[in-house]
Parts: structure tokens; sequence; C-alpha cells
């Protein structure tokens, strides 16, 4: 069972929302470019993933590595 | 270094490693890819430019002859003409003919190009590519492709830039992706590894200071455990509170013999129960530890005197109770030696120490349990100070032996005396036996003690038959002394050396001590008695003896102990208990002597109740063999032949 509770700091939250929206925008307006239909459903993966985290304040990589970035020192 | 931070820093190893691995591995992958797209892209320029040539090769001989070639440059026509065959993307077209050169399109991109002036120079078919800020270009020189007809052809490539473009824009985002996923890789694993590293650590660090049979924290526990401990806030809370901790250690009594005879299963069996009982204690603050062996300690904090002593007693109780192991049932008992902080000791060696001095106390004793004081400290480092200078003083002589008369009742006539050994140490003074026998028995001069001492009496009693006395000497031996194989021949040697004889010579057993060994005691006792030596058992009636191991021992005198000549005269039952015990010997035919006769009236009860034989104060203390000696040779003169022989009574 997977524990959520929070496990982000408010600057990681944020810099995984924009890292979330760039790419989701990126896929969006570059979608010609980015030509591979794999890359492209992996940088939406990526995107979602990232904006899960935004959403919930956590982090399933940081859960299983027992990282936790709302704790100091 | 503590556990955290070595685990923490391999997590960044781990981490940094892997962040790096990716980089490299990543950085290779696209400069192989980028490579790869850009030496395609260039190998399709370069067909297509081959291509393009020989088609405008074709194209120039269809539309030109040989002949008319000399006159390109005045026939403005076949210059068009020819000018129309050219791509868009070709910038630069120019031949060779007959050592004239026609430029039908030039551009200054190529006009300095030291590639294309080498092969126009040396006349060698040759291509390669031109980066300028804006495009890509590639020149193709092709000596003689007609005959006397040379052609440079410059080209805008665009096949290699697409290609370079898409590459590079798909491996930038599968570098960013595989980089990505590779850190969120690099921190599960070192996660992984880390945790493992945590697990692996505890377990040792678990196995290092814990008793693997009982799973009781060990002695490295009890130390690393101190160490934290005595900080400056608990030594002032010991200070303000006036509250105390106390050490226990606890030893199980007779361990060795139930490992001996039940084997070390059973004693192993035997430890884990006596764990498990010492870790249900009842107080809260107290820790139970394996010290090593049959062993344990207990460290309890916050007490007071009171409840110190009343854990004692718990420990005792709680050990007391039988125990069944491997079908089994034993009756268990324990030495607890107490010890406090700061009263007995402000560092842990000082307060082990000395809560095993006092622990070693209670086994003697067989108090169960004994809170350390200073005085017990003081006797056992004396102790174990006269434990060291064993050796030194038996070769230097500093044991000698004192004589106690045995009299004959009622006439008080001495037929007999008992060696008893006094040291003289060179700075106590003269020291009691009872200070020092115990640890000769536990050392390893027992034997050579007891043989120096069989030597002494042997030549006094030489020495009195040299004076014309002939008078017994008792010499008491301990039952290791039994476990001695040269013990009788050595006592044969000297009797023979010396001339004594045997029947002068009475050995004396105390009755727990014969009793240890019975059959050994037979054994022994039957070869002193082919010597011809006396034997008896002393201090009888305080041990454990079963009467018809009496009734088996062929002794010749039984030593009534003085515990019941005290009270005789006032005490009915002590009173029963010697006359009971003279008619036995009597009908068992061993000759009695009562001990410890110190007043007139106990003499008279005892010549009343028909005791032939005694020794006391009353008599005479122990005297030094220069103070026997006068006192036999006065007697002697005294009462001319008066002193019987213990020979002669017998």
């Amino acid at each position: 069972m997977l524990n959520i509770k929070h496990n982000l700091c408010a600057i990681d939250r944020i810099i995984r929302g924009i890292i979330a929206v760039a790419l989701i925008v990126y896929v969006v307006v570059f979608f010609d470019q980015i030509g591979d239909m794999l890359l492209q459903i992996s940088i939406l993966i990526f995107a979602l993933m990232n904006l899960i985290s935004f959403v919930l304040g956590w982090c399933p990589v940081y859960n299983i590595a027992n990282i936790n970035t709302c704790k100091k020192g | 270094m503590t556990n955290t931070d070595l685990s923490l820093a391999l997590r960044k190893r781990v981490l940094y490693s892997s962040i790096g691995l990716a980089i490299v591995v990543s950085a290779i992958f696209i400069s192989v890819a980028f490579n790869l797209s850009r030496d395609l892209g260039q190998s399709l320029e370069l067909e297509h430019s081959n291509k393009m040539l020989l088609q405008l090769t074709k194209s120039i001989k269809a539309i030109v002859s040989t002949a008319d070639l000399n006159e390109l440059s005045l026939n403005e026509s076949v210059k068009t003409e020819l000018i129309a065959l050219l791509d868009k993307d070709v910038i630069g077209f120019e031949i060779w003919v007959n050592n004239k050169h026609f430029k039908l399109r030039n551009s200054s991109f190529y006009a300095q190009d030291e590639g294309i002036a080498t092969a126009i120079n040396t006349k060698q078919s040759s291509y390669d590519f031109i980066e300028n800020e804006a495009e890509m270009l590639i020149w193709v020189y092709e000596n003689s492709p007609l005959d006397d007809l040379s052609i440079l052809m410059v080209t805008k490539t665009h096949a290699l830039d697409k290609a370079i473009s898409y590459v590079s824009n798909r491996l930038f985002i599968t570098a960013f992706l595989t980089f990505w996923l590779t850190v969120w890789v690099a921190l599960f694993i070192s996660a992984l590894i880390s945790k493992r590293f945590e697990q692996s650590n505890d377990r040792l660090k678990y196995l290092a200071s814990h008793d693997m049979l009982t799973g009781l924290p060990n002695r490295t526990y009890l130390y690393d455990y101190a160490l934290s401990y005595f900080t400056p806030e608990n030594v002032k809370k010991h200070q303000d509170l006036d509250t105390l901790f106390a050490i226990y250690i606890i030893d199980l009594d007779k361990f060795k013999d139930i490992n001996d005879t039940m084997g070390h299963l059973v004693g192993d069996e035997l430890l884990k129960a006596i764990s498990r009982r010492l870790r249900n204690l009842k107080e809260k603050n107290s820790q139970v530890m394996r010290y090593g062996g049959d062993e344990f300690v207990v460290w309890c904090d916050d007490l007071n005197e009171s409840d110190a002593i009343s854990l004692a007693e718990d420990i005792v109780l709680l050990c007391r109770q039988p125990i069944k192991v491997s079908n089994y049932v034993f009756e268990t008992s324990v030495s607890v030696g107490v010890a406090y902080y700061p009263a007995s000791g402000q560092q842990l060696d000082d307060i082990l120490k000395n809560a095993d001095i006092a622990m070693y106390q209670a086994k003697k004793h067989r108090l169960g349990y004994q809170v350390f004081q200073q005085e017990l400290f003081t006797r056992s480092e004396f102790r174990i100070s006269l434990r060291g200078q064993l050796n030194a003083a038996l070769e230097k002589r500093q044991f000698v032996l004192h004589y106690q008369p045995k009299v004959q009742l009622p006439e008080n006539n001495i037929v007999g005396v008992e060696a008893l050994v006094r040291w003289l140490h060179p700075k106590e003074g003269m020291l009691m036996p009872n200070m020092f026998i115990d640890i000769v028995e536990q050392s390893m001069f027992v034997h050579e003690f007891t043989r120096y001492v069989l030597l002494q009496a042997i030549m006094q009693c030489r020495e009195w038959l040299d004076n014309g006395i002939e008078l017994s000497i008792a010499v008491n031996i301990s039952p290791y002394n039994l476990m001695d194989p040269e013990l009788v021949s050595y006592l044969s040697d000297l009797l023979k050396h010396y001339q004594v004889p045997a029947e002068l010579i009475e050995i004396e057993l105390t009755e727990n001590a014969s009793m240890v060994n019975i059959d050994k005691t037979r054994e022994v006792f039957s070869q002193l008695n082919k010597l011809g030596v006396k034997l008896s058992i002393d201090d009888f009636g305080t041990g454990m003896s079963s009467l018809a191991y009496i009734k088996h021992l062929d002794v010749d005198y039984i030593k009534i102990d003085r515990s019941f000549t005290i009270d005789v005269v006032t005490d009915s039952r002590d009173e029963a208990v010697i006359s009971s015990l003279l008619v036995l010997c009597q009908k068992l035919n061993k000759l009695t002597i009562v001990e410890g006769v110190e007043t007139i009236e106990q003499a008279n009860k005892l010549a009343s109740l028909g005791c032939t034989l005694a020794q006391g104060y009353l008599y005479s203390k122990p005297l030094s063999a220069e103070e026997i000696t006068h006192l036999l040779s006065k007697r002697k003169a005294e009462t001319d032949n008066k002193i019987i022989n213990i020979k002669k009574f017998n």
C-alpha cells in the first residue's frame, strides 16, 4: 500500500507544475516537429506524472526512495 | 560517523554516480546518433550531387559537341541552355575545357575555399562540405568526366539539414526523458541499497551487542550503554535527587555441574529460561544483559536503597522457582552482587568489580544476594594480594605450625596435638588459617602446601621423639588432597625418612569434605590405614553425612564439633546430641574427641557424659613449637611419664 503523505515542499511542487505545463504545451505546439508518437506519449506521461505530483504534493519515487523535501535539515 | 550518515553518504554516492553515468551514456548516445545522422545526410547529399552532376554532364554532352566547347563563351544561346539545366540550389557551376575556364554560375560563398582550390590545382576529383553561417554547401569537383572537360558544382544541401534537425529534436527529447528516468531509477536504487546497507548494519550492530543464545544485550552493549549514560545531566541527577542506579551481577550456582552432567544443550536451555525470567522483572527501569557464561547483569535506574534491595530479593526468588528444561526439573539458585552508583564507584568498571566482589561474597556464604560494602573490597583486595604471595610464602617457609593439645578427661593429660597452620606474614603479622586456607585450596599450591605441613609435622614429631616425647600430631588435609595420587606415597616416604612411627601421625578431614566424594575418601583412607596413620573426621555433626557413610569409613576418631560444646551445660538438646554420639561412636568402636571446651563446667559435664578426650582453650590455646615443647617437657618432668600416648590409650 502506498502511503500518500505530502513529501514535496512548495518549491518542488511549483517546479513540477511548471515542467508539466511546459511539456504539455511543447507537445501540443510542436506536435509535428516531435514527429515520433512514442516520444509524444512519453512526454505526455512524464508531464502527467509531474502534474499529479504537483496536485497531490506527493511523489511516488520520493516515497520509495524515502525522500521528503518537506522536512528541513 | 553514524549509521545514518554512512547511509546518506552512500545514497549520495549512488545517486551522483547514476546521474553521472546517465549523462555520459546520453552524451555518447547523442554524439553517435548525431554523427550517424550527419554522415547519413552527407552520404545522401553526395549521392544526390553525383547523380545531378552525371545528369548535367550527360546534358552538356547532348547539347554541345566537343568541338563546340571551345566556342562556349561566345555562344550565349548554348550558355543559356546549359544554365537552364541547373537546379536553383546549384550556386556554383564551373567548367574547364582545353585549359579554358567557364563560370556558368558562381558565388562568393565558396570562392575562398581551400579544398576547392586544391582540387582544381591538382586536378583530383574530390568533394567536401562548406559550412557557413546560413547554410551548408556541398561541392563536387569532377576531373574529365568527358574528354578535356572538368566540372565544379557547388550546391546547397537540404537532406543533411533536415536529417540533423529531426535527429537533434528527437535526441534532445529522448535524452531529457532518459535522464529524468535515470534520476528516478538512481533514486530508487540508492534507496534500495541504502536500505539494505542499513539492514546489514543494524544486523551487525545487533550481533555485536547481543548474545545469540538468550537474545539479551551483551557486555559490549553494557559498556556502550554506560558510555551514553554517564552524561553530566545523569551525574547531576543522581547528586541532586539522591537517587541511585544499581548494578546486579547474577551468577547461577552450580551451573558448571549442570553443564558437565547434563550437557551443554541443557545448560543453554537453562540459561535461556533464566534470561526469560529476568526479562520479566517487575522493575520498569531495569535492563537485563548477559555478562558472559552463567553471569547476567541487571542495570536498574532511579532507585532508592530499599527498592534496590527489594529488587535483589525479587531476582533471587524469581530464579529459585523450579525450571523445567528438556524433561528435567531444575531447582536453581543464584547469587546476586549489588553495587550502587555513585556510592560503590564512579566508573562502570569499578561498579562491576564491586558488584562482582559482593556476588562472590553472596555465593561463598549462600546469602542469595549481597550489597557491596567497602569492607568487602578491602577484604577482597587483601585476599587477592595474599593469593599472589602464596608461592613466595611457601618458598620462604613463612607458614609455621602451632599445636593445640588434646587431653584425656578427667586427668587432663596431653595425649596428642592438632597442628594448626599460621602464616607469619612479613607485613600483616600472624595470619590465622581462616584468612588464607580457602585461598590455598583454590590455588595450584594446595598439594604443595599440604606436603609442606606434613613435612613440618613429621619433623616436629621426630624432634620430640629425639627428646623422649612420643606424641601424635593431627594434620588437617583438604578434600582436594584426596585427589593427589602421590599423597600416600609421599607420606610413607617421609615417615620412613624421619623414622617416625606411622601411628604418631593423624590425618583429619572435615565431615563435609569427606562426603564430597565418598568413594575416593574411602579409597584414600584405606591406603592411609594400611600405612598405619590414624584417621579422624573433623567437625562431626555439622555436615550432611549419612550415618551409613560413617559406618563404612574406617576412621579412628570422630571429633564432635564445637557448636555442640558451647551450650552443653545449659542446653539439654546439645547434651542429648553429644551423649548419643558418644554411644554411637562407642558402638562403632571409634574414639570421640570433643572440640571447643572452654570452661571447667563444660569439661565436667562432658566427663559426666562419658567423654574421655577433649580439646579446647580450657586446656591450652594453640602454641608455637617452642612453647608446646616447653610445656610438654615441663609436664613430662612433673608427671613423669603421665603423658599418655595416644597409641597406648588406643
